[in-house]
């Protein structure tokens, strides 16, 4: 029989375990704060409250991962299952930059859409929950928690206009299908336990060898972990929800899930694959490497044809997956780095091109056509000039963030051996000028003579949101080298000990 | 290392012949007679009034959802009974915070009448 | 899974396959003799409980703005 073991747990002990995960009590607590609020103040106060209560949660999640950043505060907790390390703290912090940007641009969005707005903010800090637990998961069963706290709440938000069949398709679908990634990578989870006889990460590490690539068990456990992996950052041949999805979901919830959920997603790869079975990296890089040429490819290829931005985004979404797997690959501090380097940056390109988008949408409906945006240029020259921008750095033009990002990639792809993708990726990569070009064009058109389809709201919300991500957009260029060594700090958690 | 599961197969197939067999069997040699009373579905039972294949009112379902969720949450309470001498107060504490979550969301749907059944 | 066309059956495929891992899951923890096994079916079992919880109020909302009775019926999505 098991024999039950000694447990003897502290209050210095219990202290220091809920300290590592500051910044997720943060969270959770505004969250469980603003489900009671919502339900005791009168109907006209709830919105604001809510979205007031939401960001002064993030924001001192925000503070206390930078505090303990900051000070090298940092490790295990709760018998190793979750760790606050360097590279937790990153993605936490990333995260809550992320959920207050969302929060801001989806409380003036739904006030536009005429839709209920404080369980939108609940949802979005839920998901937020997940994602850090996720970055933050020590144990394949926090990995499985956080995922799965994410996309529930991100199933429900998708479904958030709960009159439009095109949110409740959208709902569906990715219910249907990220429900069956989840079963793939639990099984896959499963697997390697079965294999090595623990959940905990370091452990994995420890006990998984280079000898082991003959175990059939922890081969197909790897195997199915990275098919679900792929669904969840959306990477080709994985990839056809995503374009359905993102635009049938509404706007902020779409900007928040191509960026957070991507982001969220990549943690987990980066923490399983490269720290959990980095002995196993000729087994799982064989897949890596295919999915991540396909994502190019195919990503890119799509994004030209499409009508709708939301579809294009998408799409360009899949290729950049695709870019970012490269320094998955690539592995070791410099392709780590390079990893959270880019998804920092790709984070704030991405969103703000969503956000811009979302200023098109009124009572009638989300314009997100090319057409729509002709013209914005004069029509409202800050976003005029941001969307460019965005797009600039999405294409990866020299000062941009996204310019930077990509040079860190590709030479630590290069300098891995990785010559053959980083060539693809090169190549793909002029590919996608096209499309990203025929944004600007759009822009920067003579206004129209017909009236425009969507005329601007109230959008001094978004039109922060927007500016604050163009700031960063533009800015971290120059300060790259900043942020690279941010980024090396982050991962330095994942390649000690080997 | 795969040779190990080589019991394992072989119990596969014995259950898999074993369960066909009998079903076959049955299905050959049983007599089948086809009246009236023995196509109801609880032969020699209560006479059924009308169809069970009937649409089910939406409410149903929510009530059921609701009671899944909270029905599954206590699960957690039989490993925390267990060893809940070792963890002393910090096990107390932490599942009072558990339940006060769980009291959260049952606030939360008391309000927006969830538990209302008209 | 694949191979049905009907929402809820999906929804239910799911379910069963969670209900394989959780089986998988407590035969190794039998067969290691470790405890986390069992401490992760404890946890997909509540997560699949949510996850058909929300997939079940999802599909209900759609039928209620249209009957629906095929995946392939929901193609308002399409590029």
């Amino acid at each position: 029989m098991i024999a039950a073991a000694q447990v003897t747990y502290t209050a210095a002990q219990a202290w220091s375990d809920l300290a590592q995960i500051g910044p997720i009590v943060a969270v959770t607590v505004a969250l469980l704060v603003a489900v009671v609020v919502d339900l005791l103040l009168p109907r006209g106060l709830r919105g604001p409250v809510v979205t007031v209560i939401a960001i002064v949660g993030l924001v001192s999640a925000l503070a206390i991962a930078a505090y303990r950043l900051v000070n090298g505060y940092g490790g295990p907790a709760y018998f190793r299952f979750v760790s606050g390390d360097a590279f937790a703290l990153f993605f936490e912090m990333l995260f809550a930059l992320i959920g207050v940007l969302a929060v801001i641009v989806s409380s003036s969005y739904v006030r536009r859409r005429g839709l209920y707005e404080a369980e939108l903010q609940v949802l979005t800090l839920a998901a937020i929950v997940g994602m850090m637990s996720l970055a933050a998961a020590g144990s394949l069963v926090t990995v499985f928690l956080g995922l799965e706290l994410l996309s529930i709440a991100l199933y429900v938000s998708c479904g958030y206009n709960r009159i439009e069949l095109p949110s409740q398709e959208s709902a569906a679908k990715y219910l249907i299908i990220g429900g069956f990634a989840s079963a793939f990578v639990l099984y896959g989870m499963a697997l390697i336990y079965g294999a090595t006889g623990t959940t905990v990460l370091s452990d994995i590490a420890t006990r998984v060898t280079s000898d082991s690539a003959g175990n059939p068990l922890l081969l197909l456990g790897v195997l199915l972990m990275g098919v679900g992996f792929a669904f969840k950052v959306s990477a080709a041949p994985f990839h056809m929800w995503t374009p359905d999805v993102y635009q049938g979901a509404p706007l902020p919830v779409t900007a928040f899930m191509s960026v957070a959920t991507k982001a969220a997603a990549f943690a987990m790869i980066l923490r399983v694959f490269n720290y959990g079975l980095g002995h196993l990296g000729p087994e799982w890089q064989v897949l890596l490497a295919f999915t991540a040429a396909a994502s190019m490819v195919v990503g890119n290829l799509m994004a030209i044809v499409q009508a709708s931005l939301k579809r294009m985004l998408a799409y360009s979404g899949v290729a950049h997956a695709g870019y970012i797997l490269v320094g998955v690959l690539a592995g070791g501090r410099a392709g780590v780095a390079a990893v959270l380097f880019y998804l920092f940056g790709y984070v704030f390109m991405n969103f703000g091109a969503f956000a811009v988008v979302s200023t098109l949408s009124g009572p009638a409906g989300d314009g997100d056509l090319y057409e729509d945006l002709n013209g914005l240029a004069y029509r409202n020259p800050t976003l005029g000039v941001l969307m460019s921008v965005f797009m600039l750095s999405l294409a990866g033009f020299p000062p941009m963030v996204g310019f930077f990002g990509k040079v860190f990639l590709f030479t630590a792809g290069i300098s891995a051996g990785w010559t053959w993708l980083v060539v693809l990726a090169v190549l793909t990569s002029v590919v996608s000028v096209y499309y990203y070009f025929r944004v600007l064009f759009h822009v920067w058109s003579p206004l129209p003579e017909a009236p425009v389809r969507f005329a601007f709201g109230p959008v001094r919300g978004p039109v922060t949101v927007v500016l604050l991500a163009g700031v960063f957009a533009v800015a971290l260029g120059p300060l790259s080298g900043f942020l690279l060594q941010v980024g090396l700090n982050g991962a330095a958690p994942l390649l000690s000990g080997r | 290392m795969l040779s190990d599961y080589a019991p394992l197969a072989i119990y596969a197939v014995i259950v898999l012949a074993v369960v066909g067999l009998m079903l076959t069997l049955s299905f050959v040699l049983a007599p089948v007679k086809r009246y009236r009373s023995k196509l109801l579905p609880y032969e020699s039972g209560i006479v059924p009034t009308d169809p069970a294949r009937k649409r089910m009112s939406v409410r149903f379902y929510l009530t059921a959802m609701l009671f899944i969720i909270f029905d599954v949450e206590a699960v957690f309470f039989y490993p925390w009974a267990v060893i809940l001498h070792q963890l002393r107060w910090y096990g107390v504490i932490e599942m009072f915070v558990f339940m006060l979550i769980l009291l959260v969301a049952l606030a939360h749907i008391w309000r927006k009448g969830g538990l209302e059944w008209e | 899974m694949l191979i049905r066309r009907n929402p809820l059956v999906m929804l239910i495929c799911i379910e069963l396959m969670l209900n394989a891992v959780n089986l998988t899951l407590v035969a190794f923890s039998r067969q290691l003799n470790n405890r986390e096994g069992q401490l992760f079916a404890l946890m997909t079992m509540t997560v699949a409980a949510a996850e058909a919880v929300v997939g079940l109020a999802i599909l209900v909302d759609i039928f209620r703005v249209r009957d629906l009775e095929d995946v392939d019926d929901l193609s308002e999505l399409k590029g």
